[in-house]
Parts: C-alpha cells; structure tokens; sequence
C-alpha cells in the first residue's frame, strides 16, 4: 500500500518538475545551426520544418517601417492605411491572418506617429480579427483603449501594441498553426512595403530605394517558407505565393554588394559601426516596377 | 494516509503555480520596465528568457533570429532582475562573426571585464542575424530570467 502512494507522490514530483522547466530552454553551441545568412544571390533559401519556427519569428517588427520613416522626416499620410472596417468581409482564417498582419503595420505607423485619434477603429478591428482566430486572450483590448484615449500613455501603448503581436505569433507558432503565423508576418511585411514604396512614389530618395531594394533579401527568406504550406488542395496559399513570386521577379533585378568598410571612425560612446556595407543598385525604372508590383499584389491582399 | 496525500497534492501544485506565476512576472514587469528605459529610442521588440545552470560546463539562455536593416541605429539592451545582472550577457553575431569569438556586439566586454546595460548597432547590411542571452561563464548558480529589449535609434547619418 506505501509502495502504492509512494508510487504516485514520485509520479506527482515528475510533473511538477516538468512544469517547472517548461521554458527552460537550451541552446548548446553543438545544436546551433546557422540559417542560411546574407544571401545575395536572387535564390530561393531552403528552409527544414525546424528552422522554419525560427525564420518566422525573425522577421520585422509592425512597427519598424513605420519608424524609419518617422526618423526620416516623412510626413504622415492616412491615405496609405487600410480601412479598418474592411476585416467585416473577411470570413476565412487565411483572410484573417493575412489581415492581422496588415492592421498590425498600420497599428504600428499610426503608433510611432503618435495618431491616437485613429487607433481605436484599428484596434476595433484587430480585436475581431483576434476573436475570431482564438487569439484574443492576447488582446487587450480595454488596456489598450485605455491607453488610446491618453495621449500620455502613448509609448505605453506602442509597447503593448507590439507585444500582443508577439505574443499572438509565439503561440501561433508554439501550437501547430505557423501557417498563420506565416501570413500574419507576410501581412506586416506586405504592409510595410506598400507604406514605403508609396512614400517613394511620392518622393524618392536614395535612402528609400535603398530600404527598397534590399527587401529583396527579406523576401528571399519568406517565400520558401509560404511554399512550405502551399498543398493541392487550398489554392490560397499557391495563389499568394504566385503574387509574390512576381514581386520576387521584379526585385530580383536589384543588385546588392558587400564591401568592407575600412574607413570607420573609432567610436568609445558604446556604439558599433559595422564594417561590412551592402551597396544597392536599383534603376528609377526598376524602383516604379517594384513600387507598382507592390501596390498590386497589396490591394489583392486586402480585398 | 490518503488526507496526507491530497495535502501534499495540493501543496505541490501551489508551488508550481507560484513558480510559475513568478516567472510570468518576471517577465511582464522585466520586459516593461526594459522597454521603458531606452530613452527616445522605439521599442521593437523583446526576447526573454528563463536561465538554469545545473552543471559548470552547461550552456545556458537561448539563441533567435532577427532581421536587421541597412543603414539603422538599433540598440540592444539587457535586463535582468535585481542581484543577477552581473551574471548575464546579451550577443549580437552571426554565421561569420561566431558568438563566443568575433561576435557584432556584446553587453560583456571580455578584455575590459566589464558590463554594459545596452549597446548600439549600426547596421550597414540588412540580413538575419543573432541575438543570444546566456549566463556568463562560471555565473549562474540560480534561476533566472533575463530580457533582450530591441529598439530603433534612429537612421544612421553617413
């Protein structure tokens, strides 16, 4: 009979450690495996299931693009954003994720431009969107309408604007649905290009044709992953990865170069100046078939 | 017998929730308090983790990918709670810039012995690369938790 309990209290203490160490996690030098780094070639990057996760994971914060244009001086502009009350069409869980991730980047740009008085109507929407996905748990939707109403909380809300998004994206990834984590990732980036070939539609710069042009890097790490979910049987997935192939086509023409800079500054305020620089070369010819393309492949994906 | 049993049941799994309640806020307070330290910089996102040495030789913490873009100033910062900051370190690197000899940057400096809470990056190539948060060599002789904050500084001026 003491056996017998004993027995079970062994058996309890197991789970218990097992609870304990759930996130644990290790990474001896011998597990890590290098992904596939700058690429320069116009290639596609094979990506096993495992590396997958990590490579999803990777991509750009919503709210990146959004900054760099900030910091840039470009004005803010609302006729780039999608219209909120668009997701009301949206009825399949592809839809959804691909409009997540576009919401998300415009959540991000009217974030960093400090546009509280829009916020709501997006963060209406997203609150549907993740409703209907099984994500609202990661959704708060009254703290974030609380800190929407008070333009003091404003870097509050960034944060936990982007934090949600993390937040949804882990748990996609860590229950067997990457592949809207997939789409939610393309649905930002997709975004973030549009926000930014738009800008250079208006006004183009040298360092926008250069943020441009090597998004062809980022989207040579994406596609092979979309290809991954791409089955016989839902031509949504073979539909966006067949827009996309086509935006590839069109920034495959851009070239990228690595020099080594030798002529840096030695720096001691804790800041470090890589000495390897990429070097850009898209043609004003080039850039309006990338901004087109982009623009196209947009508008397909939010209506 | 059995009445023992139950209370050593319930004793367990209330110290397992408790645990886990501690990391959980660890993290939400860690995280939050990090972000909102990086002075004017944007916050873009975190990476946190749980650390446990149980032998000397043990690597601790974890690795994750990140996309950085050309011509940025991020920064990159480390928080860890009160007593353990000392012992954990943050490195950016990649597949030729290895994390324990050529890394990009690193809240350690090796030579120096000395710990720094945040460094910047000014990134001249988009491509992926890595962040990894570990205990130091010889540290770590307690859980922890630690969190990677990184934000946007601003455009790299030339």
């Amino acid at each position: 009979m003491h056996r017998k309990w004993l027995y079970s209290f062994a058996l309890v203490c197991m789970a218990f450690l097992q609870f304990n160490c759930g996130g644990c996690e290790s990474n001896s030098d011998d597990d890590i495996k290098f992904l596939p780094q700058d690429d320069m070639s116009s290639t596609d990057v094979n990506y096993n299931s495992d590396a997958m996760n990590e490579v999803i994971g990777s991509f750009s914060s919503p709210v990146e693009m959004a900054a760099m244009l900030k910091s840039s001086d470009v004005p803010f502009n609302n006729r780039y954003l999608v219209d909120p009350d668009m997701v009301k069409d949206y009825t399949t869980s592809f839809k959804r994720a691909l409009g997540l991730g576009v919401l998300s980047a415009d959540l991000g740009y009217l974030n960093v431009y400090s546009k509280t008085s829009m916020i709501l109507d997006y963060l209406v929407s997203i609150r549907q969107i993740t409703e209907e996905l099984k994500l609202g748990q990661f959704f708060d939707f009254q703290s974030l309408k609380r800190l929407a109403t008070s333009d003091d909380n404003i870097d509050s809300l960034l944060i936990m604007c982007v934090q949600s998004y993390q937040n949804m994206d882990e748990h996609l990834r860590n229950n067997q649905r990457s592949n809207l984590s997939a789409l939610m990732v393309t649905g930002v980036w997709v975004e973030s290009m549009y926000l930014v070939t738009q800008v250079a539609k208006e006004q183009t710069t040298e360092e926008l044709k250069n943020t441009i042009g090597e998004q062809k890097q980022i989207l040579n790490h994406l596609l092979p992953i979309l290809k991954l979910f791409v089955k016989d049987t839902d031509k949504n997935f073979t539909e966006l990865v067949q827009n996309l192939e086509e935006l590839k086509e069109v920034l495959d023409v851009v070239k990228i170069t690595v020099h080594e800079k030798s002529d840096l500054p030695q720096r001691t305020d804790g800041v470090i100046e890589q000495n390897e620089e990429s070097i850009v070369t898209v043609s004003s010819e080039e850039l309006q078939e990338i901004i087109a393309t982009t623009d196209k492949i947009r508008n397909k994906i939010i209506n | 017998m059995k009445r023992l049993f139950i209370i050593l049941v319930f004793a367990i799994v209330a110290i397992a929730m408790s645990t886990s309640k501690a990391d959980a806020q660890c993290k939400q307070q860690v995280v939050y308090q990090c972000a909102t330290q990086t002075e004017k910089a944007i916050y873009l996102r975190d990476f946190n983790t749980k650390l446990k040495r149980d032998a000397a030789d043990e690597e601790t913490g974890m690795k994750w990918t990140v996309v950085l873009n050309k011509g940025t100033q991020y920064r990159f910062s480390l928080c860890a709670p009160e007593g353990f900051q000392d012992q954990v370190v943050l490195t950016l690197y990649d597949g030729e810039h290895p994390e324990n000899s050529k890394p990009w940057g690193s809240t350690y400096d090796k030579t120096t012995k000395s710990d720094r809470k945040s460094f910047d990056f000014i990134c001249n190539k988009t491509a992926m690369y890595y962040i990894s948060i570990r205990f130091k060599a010889g540290e770590g002789n307690k859980k922890a938790c630690a969190v990677g904050i990184l934000s946007f500084v601003g455009k790299s001026t030339k």
